[in-house]
């Protein structure tokens, strides 16, 4: 079936929302996830801590409005790992003793198992608090929070403009790609075709993207963005004391916690 | 080859719809302009006669078989679509390579590549640029460098998107040789365009749309005397209907050759 030219979509996972993981300080989403990491690698082990914070987090996606999108792209991403891990470790993994069942000569062993599930479980865990930052963060969000706290905006811009040229990349792809295939390139049908589809879209897409980091660059500075002084910003970002609070809590936590884990 | 629309509807999202009952012929060697604001639904109908995009409703034929089921790959072969902008185009670092890109697409044998190629270069003086990176070549002459690449492709349809986006005077010059030689072999044209100077001169037939619906198809000539058209395309009379209206002349002049005529047979 002949393609038609698609339209590009928002090419970062944000969903747009006014629950209040949406109206919480990017910094507190942030330092949530690596306190999530940090409590996973260097915190108490076991599954429960691991159930816990993903029990946890679903609660949060499921009163932020985001769980539908954070499930179907957790059981995506994680399927086939799943399934890989399970497999590799059940039947490979060096500590394996205990046999669980049998293939013939082929057996499954608990600990592989066992050990296969945890690290799922820990993957799951930091990846559902990574989602709920991503799913409840708008990039530019980030960015005026970054300058509202006094750090240089060229940092700012920095992290966050890979973010906002992502969707202008996605939509100069597609545009590239129609005007290729007007000119024959046959990109659709089998996986060979598609794959030498892609080698005359490379040359438009990386001097255009090269050109556009100039061209955008100087737009900066032309009006104003080195200047000296500090700047105003257009999105406010609401912060409280309690969120003050909690972020300097989770700060000393994750502190505590590395400190716990050098001395263990 | 003949063009038919009939009702084509068509929308991005679920909402509006950006083209709103299309239905149009256009013969074969025939020179047609497609005009309208920003917005109004020209470049989406144009994506529609290579396939690019697809009716939501309604039908498309070429030459009487519909081309709902045809792949865009194998539609380029009937209809050569120029983009507005020459860097979506450009992929070879040969000005040779990248006029050779489309006809080598379509499996055209080497000795008509050639000849195709030298051709289409000659047309746009891009000949002595044939061995130059078009990276290194200034905007308007990478406007030149795909012009040159769509009409090697020697499809009998051509729909050139601005054509005279970013040209000098002299390009215009040359683009005009081209759609002469185009004529002469028979080609259909449809250009869309905002310069309006350029089609009164040169296209005898306009099709106007504005939000998405067909307002006006008829000749160019009507449609500039046509002022509440021009107002809901949100289009101005080119200069010399103008000039010509403003003398009171009875049969706007289209070119300054007829504003001449006009004023030489009143005169007498």
């Amino acid at each position: 079936m002949p393609q038609p030219e698609k339209q590009s979509g928002n090419a970062t996972l944000f969903i747009a929302g006014k629950s209040w993981l949406h109206r919480l300080h990017p910094f507190n989403k942030l330092l949530y996830i690596l306190l999530t990491g940090v409590i996973i690698y260097a915190g108490p082990k076991g599954w429960p801590v691991e159930v816990f914070l993903i029990t946890l987090n679903g609660i949060m996606a499921l009163t932020g409005g985001v769980f539908t999108a954070a499930w179907r792209l957790l059981w995506r991403s994680l399927l086939p790992l799943t399934l890989f891990m399970i497999t590799i470790h059940g039947f490979l993994h060096a500590d394996n003793r205990i046999i669980l069942f049998s293939f013939g000569r082929l057996h499954f062993y608990q600990e592989g198992f066992v050990f296969a599930i945890n690290v799922l479980l820990q993957l799951n865990a930091v990846l559902t608090a990574s989602l709920l930052f991503v799913f409840c963060t708008h990039p530019a969000d980030l960015i005026s929070a970054i300058s509202q706290a006094g750090w240089p905006p060229s940092l700012a811009y920095l992290l966050s403009s890979p973010l906002l040229l992502l969707p202008l990349m996605h939509t100069r792809i597609r545009t590239i790609q129609a005007a290729q295939r007007s000119r024959g390139l046959d990109s659709e049908g089998n996986f060979f075709k598609r794959f030498l589809a892609l080698f005359p879209l490379v040359t438009p897409l990386v001097l255009g993207a090269l050109v556009e980091m100039e061209q955008r660059s100087i737009a900066l500075e032309i009006r104003g963005f080195n200047a000296p002084g500090p700047t105003t910003s257009w999105r406010t970002i609401a912060d409280s004391t309690g969120q003050q609070a909690a972020r300097w809590t989770m700060f000393f936590l994750i502190i505590l916690l590395i400190i716990g884990r050098i001395f263990r | 080859m003949q063009i038919r629309l009939e009702n084509i509807i068509f929308r991005y999202s679920a909402g509006v719809p950006v083209l709103n009952d299309i239905s149009l012929d256009i013969k074969k060697g025939e020179r047609v302009a497609l005009i309208g604001h920003n917005g109004s639904g020209k470049t989406t109908l144009a994506k529609h006669l290579n396939g690019l995009l697809r009716p939501a409703a309604g039908t498309i034929r070429i030459d009487g078989r519909k081309t709902d089921t045809e792949s865009v790959a194998r539609l380029s072969g009937i209809v050569a679509l120029l983009f507005q902008n020459p860097d979506d185009m450009i992929a070879k670092r040969r000005v040779w390579d990248e006029v050779a890109f489309g006809p080598k697409n379509l499996a055209y044998p080497e000795g008509r590549i050639k000849i195709l190629v030298a051709e289409s270069l000659a047309l746009f003086e891009l000949l002595p640029l044939q061995d130059c990176n078009p990276y290194d070549l200034g905007y308007s002459e990478r406007k030149r460098v795909a012009l040159a690449s769509i009409i090697a492709m020697d499809t009998p349809i051509l729909v050139l998107d601005e054509p005279t986006a970013g040209m000098d005077p002299r390009e215009i010059v040359l683009l005009t040789g081209a759609l002469e030689k185009l004529r002469e072999d028979y080609k259909t044209v449809i250009i869309i365009s905002h310069d309006m100077d350029f089609i009164a001169e040169l296209v005898p037939r306009v099709i106007c749309l504005a939000g998405g619906k067909k307002r006006f198809d008829g000749l160019v000539r009507q449609a500039f005397q046509d002022q509440s058209l021009l107002a809901v395309c949100g289009l101005l009379q080119p200069q010399i209907v103008r000039l010509s209206t403003y003398f009171r002349q009875t049969e706007p002049a289209l070119t300054p050759v007829e504003f001449l005529e006009n004023w030489q047979r009143r005169a007498k």
